[in-house]
């Protein structure tokens, strides 16, 4: 009901005739910011839906019941995911730095909490110190961006902050950007702070959709977002941001051509998408990299539920190369694993082309060489996303079956639990990215007001959709294209092609060559012995 | 479990109905979206035609 609410809330900011809408957005972007409404209505929706799927989800573990008693205590108490959802209110609701330094703590310990779900698993616990480590890096810095912060500007408060910069030392302004660059990079797990968010996989399904998928990754890029109009005074920083962003799109989409666990296929996925929001921030894109973080949301939650899914039907099986021809078996997870992927892919008209492929454009658009830099490895990043994406569909779904037969006797779709949530997820997947790309990232919509500032040197949308060549708006379609055929050519019609790479000498040379004699021999020449 | 008695023959639980027709309701769903969005918009992504170039159903508006 709630997200009923804030949808309602959404569509009647944007109804001029309408004197309650005008009331609903002047109290709701004057009071809470936009971003807030979105962070909420991304939290609501992921929330209710999210403990339908637990206690379909855990029931295997404690009981069917349960499940239920757990997810309901967690609803009334404050425990586990209700802490979460507060801290995260805390984060997108504050009106100053601190408030939102308390929820973004409260989300890294919980964070650490659940990661550690399994607590008597070693790896787990070793992923949760990790992660909560890792996260502390990016507290340490933000702190330090608040002690720079209050004697430059006498106040943590958004409303003074937000309106000093162009008065402050601009130097002051870059050290408190590049601080608080670092904590987003821990939280939004940028290269090269981004070894946690793999190993956070050692937690439950549902919980890396929720978090590591949707709302905690995206607390950095939500506080690069709201200090937009500190960053705009920053130009080095917003340079820093886009290489950083772009290089690492480029880094965890090679990354997850080569992994062999579903999950963490589908969390270096998270990070090279994560590197297109950041991406977009660098290139003074607010606006759409708000929308890119809203809509990989609906798609990466819908692909992670989905991957529980199949883990939960295979007998726990996480090894994609142990799965194959589950289509027959799981035909509506392959549907809506399906919906996910297309949109992922920025498949044009699905809800991710709306977002990612304008990225894409806008660093273009840019005409410079950091955009340059940016528009490059995003095509080809976009490429290697469709290949790893179809890589997964193909080795789980479409190959011949290549694991234990007794899984496929006992395997099973999910129960209407489930169900419901997977189905809510692709109708938004399909569906969401057209309703309301307008409002978010259209020429001349003001549904931001004042919460995001784009300085006017930096304005490039209408450069980006009107001046450019029409081969280069196409490319990163051309290439997510090649991408999905040559990953379904090469795992279903030709699958020795890469045994072959490792059977023959040419490839093993080349990898002893790489690490014996280039990584360890340049060590060996330049180190201490 | 699924398996016959002796372990002989291969006897899985395939998805029932309602999963196969919520399943190839939700593909038919997005494929249809996108055959009917490249329609409407195709062109316009592919180059052919400006953004603000009228629709031909437009012209019906003269009649009223």
């Amino acid at each position: 009901m709630l997200l009923a609410i804030t949808l309602l809330v959404l569509m009647s900011s944007v109804s001029f005739d309408d004197i309650a809408g005008q009331t609903f957005s002047i109290y709701i972007i004057s009071i809470a910011g936009a971003e807030s409404v979105i962070g909420l209505s991304i939290l609501v929706a992921y929330y209710r839906l999210r403990g339908a799927f637990i206690s379909g989800f855990l029931g295997r573990f404690v009981g069917t019941t349960g499940a239920q008693i757990l997810t309901c205590a967690c609803l009334f108490s404050f425990e586990g995911d209700q802490v979460y959802f507060t801290d995260w209110n805390f984060l997108i609701t504050g009106a100053n730095y601190f408030v939102l330094f308390v929820g973004w703590e409260g989300i890294g310990v919980v964070s650490y909490l659940l990661i550690n779900f399994w607590f008597t698993r070693i790896q787990a616990n070793k992923a949760a110190i990790l992660a909560f480590n890792t996260n502390r890096i990016g507290d340490m810095a933000l702190s330090i961006a608040y002690f720079v912060m209050l004697p430059a500007f006498g106040s943590a408060d958004f409303s003074t902050v937000f309106s000093l910069p162009a008065y402050i030392n601009q130097t002051t302004i870059t050290i408190i950007g590049f601080l608080l660059l670092v904590g987003a990079m821990a939280k939004s797990s940028q290269i090269p702070l981004h070894n946690w968010l793999p190993g956070s996989m050692e937690g439950p399904t549902p919980v890396s959709a929720l978090i590591h998928a949707a709302t905690l990754v995206t607390a950095g890029s939500y506080l690069l977002i709201r200090s937009s109009p500190l960053l705009e005074y920053a130009p080095t920083v917003l340079l820093v941001i886009t290489i950083i962003g772009a290089s690492t799109a480029f880094f965890a989409a090679t990354c997850g051509l080569v992994q062999n666990d579903i999950k963490r296929i589908i969390a270096f996925s998270t990070i090279s998408q994560l590197g297109y929001m950041v991406m977009a921030i660098g290139l003074s894109q607010y606006n759409v990299a708000l929308a890119h973080t809203l809509f990989h949301a609906y798609f990466k939650a819908l692909l992670f539920l989905g991957a529980g899914s199949v883990i939960h039907a295979f007998g726990d099986i996480q090894d994609v190369r142990k799965m194959g021809g589950l289509i027959n078996f799981l035909p509506f997870t392959y549907a809506v694993m399906l919906v996910g992927t297309l949109s992922l892919l920025a498949t044009p008209f699905l809800t991710g082309f709306y977002s990612k492929d304008l990225i894409i454009e806008l660093a273009y658009g840019q005409y410079s060489f950091s955009g340059t830099y940016a528009y490059i490895l995003g095509s080809v990043t976009a490429g290697l996303t469709a290949f790893y994406s179809f890589r997964l569909i193909s080795l789980v779904f479409l190959t011949k079956p290549n694991g234990n037969k007794q899984n496929y006797l006992n395997s099973h779709e999910a129960s209407i639990t489930v169900i419901i949530p997977l189905a809510v997820l692709a109708i938004f997947s399909i569906f969401f990215g057209y309703v309301t790309s307008d409002l978010f990232v259209g020429i001349g919509s003001d549904f931001f007001a004042n919460t995001i500032f784009i300085h006017p040197n930096n304005i490039s949308l209408v450069e980006a959709e009107f001046s450019m060549n029409f081969i280069f708006k196409l490319l990163p379609t051309i290439f997510s294209l090649a991408g999905t055929l040559f990953a379904l050519y090469l795992y279903n019609y030709n699958p020795h092609f890469i045994d072959s790479l490792v059977e023959n000498n040419l490839g093993l040379q080349f990898g002893y060559n790489i690490s014996k004699e280039i990584d360890r021999g340049v060590i060996e020449l330049i180190g201490p012995y | 479990m699924a398996g016959s008695a002796g372990g002989l023959g291969f006897t899985p639980h395939f998805a029932g109905f309602t999963h196969r027709f919520v399943g190839k309701a939700l593909g038919a769903t997005m494929w249809f979206w996108m055959m009917y969005r490249a329609k409407q918009d195709g062109p316009v992504l592919l180059g052919w035609r400006h953004p603000w170039d009228h629709h031909g159903d437009d012209h019906h508006d003269e009649h009223h």
